[in-house]
């Protein structure tokens, strides 16, 4: 299934919502979320919303909801394993 | 000492300390695992004379040995030995929760699965075949629960205690050294070589007699394998582990050299597909289009075809209620400025006997300058509030995900919207946002992109000249400049991703929407806050300072008759002729569009300077006394006016309302001082075509610093020179055009 989901990332070409992305693999849309989180402390796809420092500085950052709003998108690293 | 311990093990939110509550009551302690800032739960209950007790392990959504609450509840079983676990599991989110079931099953402990929120499957639709489930999980018993509602926590316990029962009587059996020994024991299958490696493991830490003290061998080779650190550094530890050590590196070595991957993405890969089709097995959608709110909202606003049109009617709705709604209160805050606060000001200074010239810069530069720009302060609010709550329910990132599909065309991806969009409230925080887009020729042209979104710091200009040539249709007008914005902004992306700016990677990426929620009042009013105060803000310093300065510019030197013959006059006049072609070639919008370099709000301001500042609304600049209101009129007026543009308000938006219609044939637009001096001066041709230039022209000087300080300053300078030709040739079409065909 990891596999398989960095497969679909690596190939296609656009977007993927967490919604396509579990049709695809035939998978709960929880279940792929774990499987990302799992990749990203992998550091096989980077979490975008991770990476932005915009709410960090902001003197709202512990009441705002907006970066749990915000949509997340993760990033597949540059990382990719050579298949034996 | 508890004759019996029981562990509760769940991913967050399964409902696991509801059941630990209902087993345990009151009788309850916390207490810190060794070494771990990570409390435990711990209960006790007596039943039937044997006292047992319950910890409440942490949340956890697997056994990785990447949290301290992972370890904590890995090491609890590893360590204490508990005669038994119950895995708490939510069965709306069966496959995801699987996942801890199966990595708890490893490890060989006696284990009862409580299928919590059975009701709520239900709910949705989602049927649980238990008997199946237990028995692909190797017979562990499966006992259904809605531990909010108290129901199955009695069967739980009875259960779990006849299972500690069985395996003690099992024990009188064949000797099993841990519990996924037994025959149908479950255990997941990592397939041929990984299975050789694990049973080349299990048989080095047997032949090296390694103390496992109860601990499973397989699991233990499992966790070798995968390279957890802290179980390698305890085997280490162990006398022969040393050995085991080796063994472990060097079957590490050989699968990631088949695989080519790492050892525990493999195992992780295989346990997934494992509980996948588990879950495929035993969970059946009784109702397959059960969906929940969020999945049937967003068939809609994510659709492939009307995805777009339903984002750009909600906008378009947005700037209905914002102009409509806020526009009595616009002429209100004008009338406020203008009137009682002009000849407030006004008669103090003459009270205090100040000069002709510090009479006329108070007035006609400070309160027209910056009372200029505070009248559009309730439209902003309005705006805010709007794009907060757009933003907090959810539906922006669905916005973003249906842009996304567009930005495709232009070689970038959805990761560029959000930094599109905050562009929407001020271009500055968005070209620092391209931060988050790793690939820099994408950042690029993000970045420049970024100043055809309208900020809201062009919403004033919009605003005054919508209103002022096109009454009713203000919002509409309005609502199509932000389009046109867009639509510019994919074209000259299309054209540089093309030419100059050529795509070089494409990534793909995934993008998670979070469900709608109902925005809070809190939330919505501290967004609301922020932003408007960010604005008046602006509008006290920067805008009062500039205020200041062009009302020097205006009168000097001294002794100037006309403005035109002032430094003002001067330099605008030197660029007008360039403008004519356009139809707003003369010195005011020349100027005020030089003073739009520093911030675009200024532009109203400067304007509101230039046509109003000697006509302030019951004021005579002269030196003898005039007759002013009292005080108390004054107050009144002000309240009166406020209730009577709440009215007004309440009538536009009532009759948003298709098939309503409460408001007077003139409508409720009243022309403000500007609007009135701009009708003079501008055609509605000629005020469109200004409007256009203003949307496209060189971005505020603060946008190009940031442009400068990110990608040099050849881009910056290319942005502002692009953009200034690209906005003057397009209000020259928009002019010329439509005087050929006979708008002029």
């Amino acid at each position: 299934m990891l596999t398989e989901l960095l497969r679909i990332l690596e190939q296609n070409q656009g977007q993927l919502d967490l919604a396509e992305l579990s049709q695809q693999l035939n998978a709960q849309p929880s279940a792929v979320a774990g499987m990302l989180e799992m990749l990203i402390r992998k550091g096989r796809i980077d979490d975008m919303r991770a990476n932005c420092g915009i709410c960090q500085s902001c003197v709202l950052r512990n009441e705002c909801g907006l970066p749990a709003n915000r949509a997340r998108r993760f990033r597949l690293s540059t990382k990719v394993p050579t298949q034996g | 000492m508890a004759d019996l311990t029981i562990a509760l093990a769940g991913n967050p939110n399964a409902g696991k300390s509801t059941i630990f509550n209902a087993l345990t009551g009151l009788r309850q302690h916390t207490g810190n695992w060794p070494g771990k800032t990570v409390e435990l739960k711990a209960g006790t209950r007596t039943i039937d004379g044997v006292s047992i007790q319950f910890v409440d392990l942490p949340g956890t959504y697997s056994l990785a040995a990447y949290s301290p609450d992972e370890i904590v509840a890995r090491d609890f079983i590893v360590k204490e030995h508990p005669n038994a676990v119950i895995c708490v599991m939510d069965s709306t989110n069966l496959e995801r929760n699987l996942y801890l079931g199966v990595q708890l099953l490893e490890m060989g402990v006696p284990m009862v699965i409580a299928l919590n929120m059975v009701d709520q499957a239900l709910a949705r639709g989602i049927e649980v075949d238990f008997g199946q489930l237990s028995r692909l999980l190797g017979n562990a018993p499966v006992v259904p629960t809605s531990a909010s509602r108290g129901e199955g926590i009695d069967r739980l316990l009875k259960v779990t205690i006849q299972t500690i029962k069985d395996v003690k009587e099992a024990g009188n059996g064949p000797a099993y050294n841990c519990h996924c020994e037994k025959p149908a024991a479950f255990q997941v299958n990592y397939g041929k070589e990984i299975e050789a490696a694990i049973g080349q493991l299990s048989s080095s830490a047997e032949a090296q007699q390694l103390p496992l003290n109860g601990t499973c061998s397989r699991w233990l080779a499992l966790k070798l394998l995968e390279g957890e650190d802290d179980v390698v550094e305890e085997v280490s530890a162990m006398p022969g582990g040393l050995t085991v050590i080796d063994k472990a590196h060097s079957e590490i070595k050989r699968l990631e050299s088949i695989y080519g991957d790492d050892v525990d993405i493999i195992t992780a890969d295989h346990r997934y597909g494992t509980v996948s089709g588990i879950s495929r097995q035993v969970c059946r959608q009784a109702t397959p289009d059960h969906k929940t709110l969020t999945e049937r909202i967003d068939r809609l606003t994510t659709h492939r075809l009307i995805g777009l049109p339903i984002f750009m009617l909600i906008m378009y709705l947005v700037f209905r209620i914002v102009i409509d709604v806020s526009t009595p209160y616009l002429d209100w805050v004008d009338s406020l400025i203008n009137g009682p606060v002009a000849s407030g000001l006004s008669s103090i200074l003459m009270a205090l006997g100040a000069s002709e010239w510090l009479h006329s810069l108070v007035i006609d530069g400070i309160v027209a300058g910056v009372g200029g720009i505070l009248t559009f302060v309730p439209g902003l609010i309005a705006l805010f509030l709007f794009l907060a709550i757009l933003e907090d329910s959810g539906y922006m990132a669905r916005a973003a995900f249906v842009m996304d599909r567009f930005m495709r065309y232009i070689g970038l991806h959805g990761k560029s919207v959000i930094p599109l969009m905050l562009g929407f409230g001020c271009a500055v925080p968005a070209v620092y946002a391209t931060r988050t887009i790793a690939n820099h020729r994408n950042r690029l042209l993000t970045a420049l992109l970024i100043p055809f979104m309208s900020c809201s710091a062009r919403l004033p200009v919009y605003v005054v000249f919508a209103l002022a040539f096109f009454g009713t249709r203000a919002s509409t007008v309005i609502w199509l400049l932000y389009v046109l914005g867009v639509v510019f902004a994919i074209l000259i992306g299309f054209i540089f991703s093309r030419t100059v700016l050529k795509p070089d990677e494409n990534s793909a990426f995934v993008l998670e929407l979070p469900p709608y929620r109902r925005p809070t009042m809190k939330s919505l009013a501290i967004h609301t806050w922020d932003n408007t105060r960010e604005f008046i803000k602006n509008a006290g310093t920067v805008i009062l300072a500039i205020s200041i300065i062009l009302w020097f510019l205006l009168n000097l030197p001294w002794g100037v008759t006309t403005q035109e013959e002032s430094y003002f006059g001067q330099v605008s006049t030197a660029i007008t002729p360039a403008l004519e072609p356009a139809g707003f070639g003369s010195y005011e919008t020349s100027g005020a569009l030089i003073t739009g370099l520093i911030a675009k709000e200024l532009v109203v301001s400067t304007l509101s300077q230039v046509y109003t500042g000697t006509e302030v609304e019951g004021v005579t600049p002269t030196t003898t006394e005039a007759p002013s209101p009292s005080f108390s009129d004054q107050v009144a007026s002000i309240v009166v006016g406020f209730l009577q543009a709440t009215a007004d308000a309440a009538r536009s938006l009532i009759s948003l309302i298709p098939g309503v219609n409460l408001l007077d044939e003139e409508g409720p637009i009243e022309d403000t001082s500007l609007s009135q001096a701009l009708q003079t001066r501008f055609s509605p041709l000629s005020a469109f075509a200004f409007l256009i230039f203003v949307l496209l022209y060189i971005p505020c000087m603060a946008t190009i610093g940031a442009i400068k300080e990110e990608f040099g300053g050849r881009w910056a300078a290319s942005a502002a020179i692009y953009q200034t030709a690209l906005a003057w040739l397009a209000a020259v079409l928009v002019f010329q055009g439509g005087r050929l065909l006979g708008f002029g």
